[in-house]
């Protein structure tokens, strides 16, 4: 069986600097930033830099699309996700096409205590909703992956189509701006006071943006209508496993991404054209992606981040970003980065503020994010037919895959299994620890850990979803001896659930009205994000293979299980811990896998 | 000061969440962070918080606690000199 080759085609964007990806680019060839001051204490309390989508813009698109029964999120989606099926005419009627969303937060703007719950702060609601506005036939399949949220689609797409699940797949990422959001990075210290300076010596923070981007992937050249069209060649995730909001003091994690990302693409670092970054602006980020790259020997490719334009969009940055670069790729220019004055970074980039014109045929995406996850993806340009790219070595007829998912299945087993539920734990369906009904999440969990004896000071501090997530971990993983130390690369995690963290968001969102945004609990910020339990698995047991976290509204055993087969193999993974872990008040439930192949 | 060190003590313990820990088993001299009481780069945050609220001192930048937010001991001699409140 040969992989096909994915073209990344239509696309649309709608960020600050406009309603499409034409209007965007047209405005960063003038050097345009959507980085404003802002001072709207809907937001935060003082005057912060942030990039904002223009709302009387959006008004007057509600009525003309009939959208007044979804969220602005949901209605910013349906709106980018229209222009790119537009593009394609792609039928989404068909099983053969699937839709992915990534986002972080969702709708959790319209959190408000006395309205926790409810649909409507799902992710995998405003999903629901967007796919059956458009009527697509595939259910949806939503990312939660923190900052890499919009990459790890990518790459989650990716994987599905060379696997023959889907022949086209819309990929979409979207946050917004809010309240919670701008506390919570203030919380972090981590805003800057201009329009964000990345990899500058004078660098203070970063500059918050809201965006949302949809692109097509492909195999069927029918819907390809550029003449040169982009290709997702390869994508790799690692994890830090270092600490859950403090980027890696090495760079090797991502560095490591970026290798597997460049063999799976078949080129090597030299070959890369131009290198698009994270590149948030904060120093820690910034400071471990030029480690990163030096070790990869790409420090001297031209390289770019493209948080001045738009902020950091959060779970659509990493969409909206490979569509510029897709664009960069068709127009033969590497955009600057305007504020760049001193390189201010261990490992000296090839930076220029101003843009470059010259001859592109590969790009190497980047992004990082809490939870000490990083991603990699590169995208090839087809080539002129009959005219050789840069590098020979890439195989447009596709690569080999070396078996195919039944084979996976066949070769990954189940090695244990275990459940923590209001029952108590059970372990390979044997109860090892009864739970008195009586007992409330808080007493329950502090009883399991103690019956495990395990002495760990950071995990009173963890929140509950990770609680829950790390003790499962330390049942499940009891049967292999020496777990955390076997090869770091080789241990990977694949998990989901229902309510992500709005557990914690919860907390978060009482912690902000109580004490008003300038002295929210970063403490309790960092935990906003699902993914974070992953973060504290990968730091106690030492993994840092493939992480990443989906939301789905009811847990999809085939799917997960099916999906780490295939990332085992293509990774090289001996162990992946796959599951399903959801906590919100006091209902708790979750079910893991060890699969070892 | 004996006051002041056993109230940073207990602020340290609700806000950062120290359950396995009592006031007493923290050594007034012994480093906070790293290999002492396992102290990160989150909770510096959150201490900067409690010197905010608690004692009317604002620090802007959390590279200037390095050396402040050694101990319990550099901590109080810090607050004493600065507090507001």
């Amino acid at each position: 069986m040969e992989h096909p080759v994915i073209y990344l085609t239509a696309d649309a964007m709608i960020s600050s600097l406009g309603f499409s990806t034409g209007e965007c680019r047209e405005r960063m060839f003038q050097y345009q930033s959507g980085v404003q001051p802002i001072r709207d204490s809907q937001f935060y309390s003082e005057l912060f830099y942030g990039a904002k989508i223009d709302d009387n813009r959006l008004q007057l698109l509600v009525p003309e699309h009939n959208l007044h029964d979804f969220s602005r999120f949901e209605q910013l989606l349906i709106l980018s996700i229209r222009q790119t099926l537009g593009q394609s005419g792609v039928d989404i009627g068909q099983n053969n096409c699937g839709f992915i969303l990534a986002s972080t937060k969702g709708n959790i703007g319209r959190l408000s205590v006395g309205n926790e719950t409810g649909d409507g702060l799902l992710l995998s609601h405003s999903a629901e909703k967007i796919a059956a506005y458009f009527g697509f036939s595939a259910k949806p399949i939503v990312l939660c992956n923190a900052c890499i949220s919009g990459i790890s689609a990518m790459i989650v797409a990716k994987r599905l189509i060379e696997n023959g699940m889907f022949t086209h797949m819309v990929v979409a990422g979207g946050d917004e701006l809010s309240d919670f959001i701008v506390s919570g990075f203030h919380a972090f210290k981590s805003v800057s006071t201009g329009i964000c300076k990345p990899y500058d010596a004078g660098r203070d923070g970063l500059s918050l943006g809201e965006a949302i981007g949809s692109v097509l992937l492909t195999t069927d050249k029918k819907h390809v209508a550029e003449k040169q069209p982009a290709m997702l060649l390869g994508g790799a995730i690692t994890n830090d496993a270092n600490h859950i909001s403090g980027p890696s003091r090495t760079g090797e994690e991502l560095h490591m991404a970026i290798e597997q990302a460049l063999r799976q693409s078949g080129i090597s670092a030299n070959d890369i054209s131009f290198v698009n970054a994270h590149g948030t602006a904060t120093i820690y980020n910034d400071e471990m992606e030029s480690k990163a790259l030096y070790l990869s020997g790409l420090s001297g490719k031209p390289l770019q981040s493209l948080k001045p334009y738009f902020g950091h969009t959060l779970g659509a940055a990493g969409v909206i970003e490979t569509i510029i670069c897709k664009q960069q790729l068709e127009n033969d220019i590497v955009f600057g980065v305007p504020g760049l004055e001193t390189m201010g970074v261990p490992h000296p980039l090839n930076i220029d503020a101003l843009h470059r014109p010259m001859n592109l045929t590969y790009c190497l995406k980047t992004a990082s994010g809490f939870g000490g996850c990083n991603a990699a993806i590169v995208i090839g340009k087809e080539p002129v037919p009959g005219n050789n790219p840069l590098s020979g070595s890439v195989s447009l007829q596709g690569k080999q895959l070396e078996e195919t998912s039944s084979q996976i299945l066949k070769r990954a087993k189940i090695v244990s299994k275990c459940n923590i539920s209001a029952l108590g734990v059970e372990l390979n369906d044997e109860r090892v620890l009864a739970n008195e009904p009586t007992d409330d999440f808080p007493t329950f969990i502090r009883k399991a850990y103690a019956s495990l004896n395990l002495s760990y000071r950071k995990f009173f501090r963890m929140d509950d979803l990770s609680k829950l997530g790390f003790l499962t971990t330390a049942w499940l993983t009891r049967s292999v001896d020496g777990f955390s130390g076997l090869p770091p690369e080789s241990k990977g995690i694949i998990m989901a659930n229902r309510s992500s963290s709005l557990d914690t968001d919860i907390h978060y969102r009482q912690n902000l009205d109580a004490v008003g945004d300038r002295e929210a609990s970063p403490a309790i910020f960092v935990y906003t994000l699902p993914n974070v339990m992953l973060g504290e698995i990968c730091i106690y047991w030492k993994m840092k293979g493939e992480n990443t976290f989906f939301i789905q509204r009811e847990f999809d055993k085939d799917f997960l299980i099916q999906y780490a087969g295939m990332v085992m193999s293509e990774q090289d993974l001996n162990y992946c811990i796959v599951g399903w872990c959801d906590l919100l008040d006091n209902n708790f439930l979750s079910e893991f896998y060890l699969m070892e192949r | 000061m004996d006051q002041l060190k056993q109230e940073l003590k207990e602020a340290l313990i609700q806000a950062l969440n120290l359950e396995d820990i009592t006031a007493e088993e923290i050594v007034d001299e012994e480093p906070l962070f790293g290999d002492g009481l396992g102290l990160d780069s989150i909770d510096a945050l959150e201490i900067i918080l409690i010197l905010e609220r608690n004692y009317g001192i604002r620090l802007t930048k959390p590279e200037e606690a390095r050396e402040i937010f050694y101990s319990i001991d550099t901590l109080a001699d810090f607050i004493d000199k600065n507090r507001k409140k």
